[in-house]
């Protein structure tokens, strides 16, 4: 698993304090966004989420799309922590249990269970200790190592691809250093 | 008893605490006590990472018998099988 000098360099946030950085996630800078932050913890990497009426889908229940975008977030965020490679989602099977309610605590975590190359596979789930389980999610990642980009058989945008390489190769640098 | 049926049988009495042998093919999932959606997901997940397979999502909602819980792991177990 990643190492702590890692997850402190990254924490900060490396990606998610980079002014273009705009992800709906986890991007300090975007103002509708969820604003995620990600902390380790016993090699899993966990975030704590409580969302507001403009998440909402029926009232005091927040959106099925909103609870799947926070696990597809924290579980890329766990392929991305512990291989030091932006991952992007290509499988995503989400189950809901319960409601995740509106204004309410809830906890979501993520753990590697497989890896093959650059195909990580990670499970999550939401849970809070008042309900128990709100919904797991079982998710595939694929890396985007630096050959990768170069190919861009994902057919990224030039600008993604040029955003991505510029950020693997810091990374690198990093590593080296 | 199977070996799938002993499993299945030990992973229900577990997380809806009752006696595993108390169960039966024909026992209903959901009249046993705390057989809700949550725990009957944990059911699923737990066979899921035991045998390798993917339970269908339709399953948390329409599973009626232990029995059927156990054929239908044999069917996916022999799937899987015809995959290989």
């Amino acid at each position: 698993m990643g190492s702590n000098k890692f997850i402190e360099q990254n924490s900060g946030n490396i990606l998610t304090t980079e002014p273009s950085f705009n992800c709906f996630g986890c991007a300090i800078g975007n103002v509708k966004g969820l604003h995620l932050r990600f902390e380790e913890i016993e090699q899993k990497i966990q975030t704590s989420v409580c969302l507001g009426k403009d998440y909402e889908s029926f009232p005091g229940v927040i959106h099925g799309g909103i609870v799947g975008t926070v696990l597809d977030e924290v579980m890329a965020q766990v392929a991305y922590r512990n291989n030091q490679c932006p991952a992007m989602t290509i499988g995503l099977r989400i189950r809901y249990i319960q409601p995740m309610k509106t204004g309410n605590h809830y906890i979501a975590k993520a753990e590697i269970t497989s890896q093959e190359e650059n195909v990580v596979k990670v499970s999550g789930q939401v849970e809070s200790e008042e309900q128990g389980l709100i919904s797991v999610a079982d998710g595939t990642f694929v890396l985007l190592s630096a050959e990768r980009l170069s190919s861009n058989k994902l057919n990224l945008p030039d600008t993604t691809v040029q955003y991505l390489m510029q950020f693997v190769s810091n990374t690198q640098e990093e590593e080296i250093l | 008893m199977t070996l799938v049926s002993n499993q299945l049988h030990s992973i229900i009495g577990e997380i809806l605490g009752v006696d595993p042998e108390s169960l039966q093919a024909d026992t209903r999932v959901r009249s046993l006590p705390k057989a809700d959606s949550m725990h009957i997901l944990q059911i699923i997940l737990k066979v899921e990472k035991i045998y390798g397979i993917e339970i269908p999502d339709t399953v948390t909602f329409n599973i009626e018998t232990v029995g059927q819980f156990e054929q239908l792991i044999h069917t996916l177990l022999e799937q899987n099988q015809a995959k290989v």
